[in-house]
């Protein structure tokens, strides 16, 4: 008898921590379809499409003003999501990266860059206005060391030339929209 | 016990739902989060 009573009071103990422990985690749950259904990302979670903020048209922009800005929003169209990251600006080309990509866990967390290299046709939100991008993945070439020495300036984030070769880190290159960019609300 | 699970479950997802649709609360978590992972980087 004094044995049931300690296992369905140990029961009741642990189930009460369980329902305790799960409060937080729902919440974050919340919190990230939130973010998800949102237009943009939060600065820690994924957000949805960007479609706040006039589309950009015209000839090809000159990248310069970014060299003032911190974080731009990114989002693919496949898939449409959004995400804050950083951005460089080199000879009037824009450029972002995506670093721990030479480990596991992160290419777990930073699936961005695989799906970017799959489908590049991308929007980005800067100070309000979207301009639809094609990201170009670069693995080498001269703009390496002028992209890499601008992000040591910016942002103090090293990377070589080496890194980015040997895909530790990744670099794209924000480049003119493709000629079927579909899938963008004006 | 059983309708301990079914008042839990139910807490749940009144929080889920708080959190979704009340205005404020979701940034407002987040906040804290991103405060703790400050606190906790530095």
């Amino acid at each position: 008898m004094d044995d049931q009573r300690a296992v369905s009071t140990t029961r009741k103990v642990v189930s009460g921590l369980v329902f305790v422990a799960l409060i937080p985690l729902v919440a974050m749950a919340a919190v990230m379809v939130s973010a998800r259904m949102g237009d943009g990302p939060s600065v820690v979670f994924a957000g949805g499409p960007l479609v706040a903020g006039e589309l950009a048209t015209g000839p090809e922009p000159d990248w310069s003003f970014v060299r003032d800005v911190g974080t731009i929003e990114l989002q693919l169209l496949d898939p449409p999501k959004s995400r804050l990251i950083w951005i460089v600006e080199h000879e009037g080309k824009a450029y972002v990266v995506s670093g721990y990509m030479g480990s596991f866990i992160g290419r777990l967390w930073k699936r961005w860059p695989i799906q970017a290299e799959r489908d590049g046709r991308a929007i980005i939100r800067v100070d309000g206005t979207r301009y639809a991008r094609t990201l170009e993945r670069i693995r080498g070439g001269a703009e390496v060391e002028g992209v890499t020495a601008e992000l040591r300036r910016k942002y103090g984030f090293v990377a070589s030339r080496t890194d980015i070769a040997d895909g530790s880190v990744w670099l794209f290159e924000l480049g003119p929209p493709s000629a079927e960019m579909t899938g963008v609300s004006p | 016990m059983k309708r301990f699970y079914m008042v839990a479950a139910s807490v749940l997802v009144l929080v889920f739902l708080v959190v979704l649709l009340v205005p404020g609360v979701a940034e407002s978590i987040e906040g804290r989060l991103l405060s703790w992972l400050a606190r906790t980087a530095s």
